[in-house]
This record gives structure tokens, C-alpha cells and sequence, in this order.
């Protein structure tokens, strides 16, 4: 008698799916600091006009300084009195902008007074602050500007006119 | 009597052997981007009824528009390095725009530029620098402050 035992192998064939990898990156990401200062306008404003007073011409030529202060003094052959000199005024500005930031004060190289047909010419331009000159504050200041006026031998005389620009600007 | 013997059966093992091979691929690594500058407008006088645009451009130059009045010589476009594998490709993303603040008050900035085309391949040596410029909006009543805020640039 055969006594027959059948084995039975049973294979199981399990697949293996392989999760391909596709090349996905990850987005990778910077920061930058993104910044801008907005300041104030600067405002000037003139308050009063520059005078250099009266004076008189002598046979030589000279000049005529009005300080920041308004304090009028002559040179070479220009003539003055007290009294005279007392009409001097230094030009005054109202000016502001944003506190803590530095300007700077532009004047024409020179400017000419005219009377008719003759004329004088401005130049060395002064300054003074009731704040700290050339660095805003937190309130508006007053600028004073002085200057020399070069007068010829014998000037005619009369009243001469001039405008000067006076400029205001951040540094 | 005799008993019949019986006979032995065999039995056939078979062992199934399952290999598991793994592949073995080797990934590229990631691609990285580093921020070296911060962009920057500077100074600007605006508000005040002074309004307008500055803008800096990729290759660092500061342009205005309008009545605001651009100051000092202080400011610079962003700045990035993208690390990574010679020869893969990579994309820049660029934020479309984005609001700077001081407290409640904000500015926009537009028009954000790179120096670079946004999609390119990473050259040979591994890095590639590129600067970020922008458009910035200052209105008419805008506040004397610093704005500040992060602009986020993605690589992948």
C-alpha cells in the first residue's frame, strides 16, 4: 500500500510597488528685511529781508558786512555812523524738517543789487540757527543770514534792490 | 501475516526564497537659497503732500516719481544665493507685492523684480546670486516713520 502524502507549496507572490521617486523638491525660502524712512518735507519760510543799512562811498572801494546777528561794519573806503549802520538787518528764515536729519544752506555764488544802471555785488554768505545749525530739531528754527556787500570807488547813490535764493535741503 | 511495509513518503520542501532588492537611488541634494542683503528704499521725503514712487531697481539703481524727493546714498536691492546641484533646474518664486509698516501706517511695494530669469539651471560651481528690486508707493499723507517688514522669496 502506497500511502501518498501531497505537499501542497503554495508561493505567494506578493508585488512590491516601489513609490518612485518623482524628484519633488521642497521649495526652500528666504527672508529680506524690506525698509524705507519717510521724512518731512523741509519748509522755509523768509521772515525777514537782508539790508545792509546805509552807508557812504569814499574814493576807494571797500565793503559793507551785515553779521548773522545784524550787526552792520564797513572796510576800505566805505563809511558808516552808528545810526547809519542801525538800519542794518540780517535775513531771517522759519525752517523745519524732520528732527535728527542734517541739511545743508545753498546760496548763489553772487548776486548783484541794482540801482538803474549801476549795481553792487553780494557774496560770503554768513549763518546762524537759533537751533543747531545744519541738523533739524524737533521745532522749526529761525536761520539768519548775513553776507558782504562789495561797494565800488564813489558808488553812486541810491537804494539798490536785489533777491537772493536762499535753498534748504537734506544731506 | 506479514504487514505491508509502507512506504516512506517524501516530502519535497521547497524553500522560496524572496529577495528584497532596494534601489538605490542617489537623490541630488536639496536645493537652498540664503538671503545676503536686505532691500532697502533709504531715505525718502514724502507726506506732506509729497507723493510718489521710488523704486530700486535689480541692479541697485534708485529711481523716483511723482514729488517725493529720494535722499542720501544709503540703499541697496535684496540679495540671494541659490545653492544646490549643477545642472538642476530651479524656479524663483517672488512675492507679487507686499506691505511695509510702522505701526498702523504702511506703504506698498510692487512690481518686485529679480535680476534673473524666475527659472533657470543651477550653473556649474553650485550657486547662483540674483538681487531682488521693487516699486515703492509713498502717498501724499504718509506718516514720517521706518516701514519694515520681511519679503519672503522661495526656491525650489
Amino acid at each position: 500500500m502506497k500511502t501518498l502524502a501531497k505537499v501542497v507549496v503554495m508561493a505567494g507572490c506578493t508585488a512590491l510597488a516601489w513609490a518612485a521617486g518623482a524628484g519633488v523638491s521642497q521649495a526652500a525660502t528666504a527672508t529680506a528685511a524690506t525698509s524705507a524712512t519717510v521724512v518731512l518735507p523741509v519748509t522755509i519760510t523768509k521772515t525777514i529781508d537782508l539790508n545792509f543799512g546805509r552807508f557812504m562811498s569814499g574814493g576807494t572801494g571797500g565793503t559793507v558786512v551785515v553779521s548773522t546777528a545784524g550787526a552792520q561794519s564797513v572796510t576800505g573806503g566805505v563809511t558808516t555812523t552808528a545810526a547809519l549802520g542801525g538800519t542794518a538787518t540780517a535775513a531771517a528764515f522759519t525752517i523745519s524738517g524732520e528732527p535728527a536729519s542734517t541739511y545743508a544752506i545753498t546760496f548763489p555764488n553772487t548776486t548783484n543789487l541794482i540801482n538803474g544802471a549801476n549795481n553792487m555785488t553780494i557774496g560770503t554768505f554768513t549763518t546762524a540757527s537759533t537751533g543747531t545749525l545744519n541738523t533739524f530739531g524737533a521745532a522749526a528754527e529761525t536761520l539768519t543770514v548775513g553776507a558782504t556787500l562789495a561797494v565800488g570807488a564813489n558808488q553812486a547813490s541810491g537804494t539798490y534792490i536785489g533777491t537772493i535764493d536762499v535753498a534748504v535741503n537734506y544731506n | 501475516m506479514m504487514r505491508a511495509k509502507g512506504m516512506p513518503a517524501k516530502l519535497g520542501v521547497t524553500i522560496l526564497v524572496l529577495r528584497l532588492l532596494t534601489a538605490g537611488s542617489a537623490f541630488a541634494a536639496p536645493t537652498s537659497v540664503n538671503k545676503t542683503q536686505d532691500l532697502n528704499f533709504g531715505r525718502v521725503v514724502g507726506g506732506a503732500g509729497y507723493s510718489g514712487t521710488v523704486t530700486i531697481t535689480s541692479a541697485g539703481s534708485r529711481t523716483s516719481t511723482g514729488s517725493v524727493i529720494p535722499l542720501g546714498t544709503t540703499f541697496s536691492p535684496a540679495r540671494f544665493t541659490i545653492t544646490g546641484t549643477a545642472g538642476k533646474s530651479y524656479t524663483i518664486t517672488l512675492p507679487p507685492s507686499m506691505a511695509i509698516n510702522a505701526g498702523a501706517d504702511q506703504m506698498t511695494v510692487t512690481a518686485i523684480t529679480s535680476s534673473i530669469a524666475l527659472t533657470g539651471v543651477i550653473p556649474a560651481g553650485g550657486t547662483v546670486a540674483f538681487w531682488v528690486g521693487g516699486t515703492l508707493n509713498v502717498g501724499a499723507t504718509q506718516r514720517n516713520a521706518l516701514y519694515s517688514s520681511n519679503m519672503n522669496v522661495s526656491v525650489k
